[in-house]
């Protein structure tokens, strides 16, 4: 893998000085390099993974929702995927395998809310044959971290 | 009243305990200390791994295994130690599984040492060697490295500590706590000392696997007329970060093997069972990981090195393992009072090199087993302390 990559991927939020002293190589050419990933649509940006439980406001639901769809001749699912995406609640949206076809992952305020929206918005999309929609209850992990986690580091301060 | 004293093991008694025990002390107690000052991956041991370990309690596997090991984790090692270092052992005879490699040193020295025979060993280094071989009755030979020479064992160092008592030497590479690495050339030379004597050699590669830059790890056993004297040190610690589950190897010839296995099988019976299980998978399955695990050390490590030589603290490149080792001679402070000065002051712990022999005074020694914003923070504390240490002088 593209070393550039990894150490985004790896550490979000570092600096182009950081990473280019931790690959040996000119801060101007990680700048090339990662104008290019984000030209080429590699790269397209970073977000912060929040433990949106802790808020406890509970303003902060979660929903995955299956969608059966109609495919369009010569289009497949591209259209209604690309309908779907253009909804700012959706925060995910991917075609799948297996026993329905798109998954989208989208969020709210209530339970009320998401279901709400899937009923009036998502299934009257054209080419939309049924939803399921899954609630989210509790975060164990999201994007690689651990969100109920209390590890913490028991090394110690000093070994040998 | 019993008197202890006169009751104990006087070589024991006479080992000295390590002069910076105080700051040790202090280190432990104090809360909230960003520290930099542990000699242990930050990672866990890899999932498929602890799986491994796991079902090996779910079919009921509890039982002590053979004095050397499971016979299929000798095969493995043997395997493993082949294509990864081209030693070439027989995981019959040639191979004991130990408690951590540390258990494998000490099992060589007491095996060879008879009472007042010297053993060799370069300093800084790890904290062990010195110790046991005292304990045996042998007399601990201090081979002073420099950062001159790249903290390196030299042919021209070693010959000035040979004597007619000298019975082996210690080749602690890749070095904790330097992170220096002797290369094929340079073991070429020490090979050469050697290939005429009697001096047996305990390689000590418990970071054989962490190199960097393009450097692979040789071993000394694997040159001319050298594996003959030579016993390999290894184990899972540091390669597969499974340092709480105390396993371990030597590799060497069988006559050697052969000694340490049967004080093993005294002492200690076999190496645990749980453990072993989890090794075997570690070395069918765990390249990924350690290739996963030694690219973010080398982040780290050139990372680090060139924010201690931005803030004047000259550092040497380390090569190897996962340590730097930079001079604070420039601060006008002795290794010990700098890093008591930094943790009462910024709460940043941090080694004294001098816990590793005098030689490592003008040093500390730092991890770099840590996430990178932890090590980002560390060094600002330290920018922070320099600063102000400026200041007041």
């Amino acid at each position: 893998m593209n070393e550039i990559i990894k150490l985004l991927d790896a550490h979000p939020g570092i600096s182009l000085e950081e990473m280019a002293t931790m690959l040996g190589i000119p801060a101007c050419e990680v700048a090339k390099s990662i104008d290019t990933l984000r030209s080429d649509k590699i790269y397209m940006g970073e977000k912060a993974v929040i433990n949106w439980d802790k808020l406890e406001d509970g303003n902060h639901v979660c929903a995955f929702i299956d969608v059966q769809v109609q495919p369009k001749l010569g289009m497949g699912f591209d259209e209604v995927a690309r309908k779907m995406s253009q909804i700012p609640a959706v925060e995910c949206c991917y075609l799948m395998s297996g026993g329905y076809d798109i998954s989208i992952k989208m969020k709210g305020k209530s339970f009320q809310e998401i279901a709400l929206f899937v009923a009036r918005n998502l299934s009257a999309i054209e080419g939309v044959l049924s939803t399921t929609t899954h609630f989210v209850l509790k975060r164990y992990k999201d994007d690689g971290i651990l969100m109920d986690s209390s590890e913490k580091d028991d090394r110690g301060n000093i070994s040998l | 009243m019993m008197q202890y004293e006169q009751l104990l093991n006087q070589n024991l008694l006479h080992v000295k305990p390590s002069g910076i025990r105080k700051f040790f002390d202090l280190a432990e107690q104090m809360e909230n200390v960003i520290s930099l000052g542990v000699g242990e991956p930050d990672f866990l041991t890899p999932w498929h791994i602890r799986q491994e370990a796991v079902k090996s309690l779910d079919i009921g596997k509890t039982r002590y295994t053979a004095n050397a090991g499971l016979l299929a984790l000798r095969k493995e090692i043997c395997r493993y130690a082949e294509t990864h270092f081209s030693l070439k052992y027989d995981y019959k005879t040639e191979v004991l599984v130990t408690v951590g490699g540390s258990e494998g040193i000490d099992l060589f020295l007491r095996a060879v040492i008879n009472p007042g025979d010297e053993i060799i060993v370069p300093e800084p280094s790890f904290v062990c060697y010195n110790p046991i071989v005292s304990v045996c009755g042998g007399v601990p030979v201090p081979l002073v490295t420099t950062a001159q020479n790249r903290f390196k064992v030299t042919a021209q160092a070693l010959k000035e500590s040979i004597t007619p008592k000298t019975k082996a030497l210690v080749l602690p590479y890749p070095n904790n706590p330097t992170g220096a690495i002797m290369e094929r050339d340079e073991l070429e030379e020490i090979a050469a000392v050697l290939r005429d004597s009697d001096i047996l050699v305990i390689s000590d590669e418990i970071y054989a696997n962490l190199t960097y830059g393009g450097k692979t790890h040789v071993s000394i056993a694997t040159l001319e007329g050298m594996r003959e004297r030579t016993v390999v040190i290894n184990g899972f610690s540091k390669t597969f970060s499974m340092t709480g589950w105390r396993l371990g190897y030597a590799l060497g010839p069988q006559p050697l093997i052969r000694q340490m296995t049967k004080l093993h099988q005294f002492a200690i019976m076999s190496a645990p069972t749980t453990s072993q299980y989890g090794a075997i998978d570690a070395l069918k399955n765990g390249d990924e990981d350690t290739e996963q695990m030694k690219s973010e050390y080398d982040y780290r490590r050139r990372y680090i090195v060139n924010a201690f030589n931005q803030m004047g603290l000259s550092c040497f490149e380390p090569e190897g393992a996962f340590y730097c080792f930079p001079s604070i001679q420039s601060t006008g402070l002795s290794s010990d009072e700098f890093c008591e000065q930094l943790l009462k002051e910024k709460n940043v712990a941090v080694v004294p090199g001098t816990a590793f022999g005098e030689s490592g005074e003008g040093f500390i020694r730092v991890s770099y087993c840590y996430s990178v914003d932890h090590i980002r923070t560390a060094m600002n504390r330290i920018r922070e302390f320099l600063g102000e240490l400026h200041h007041e002088n």
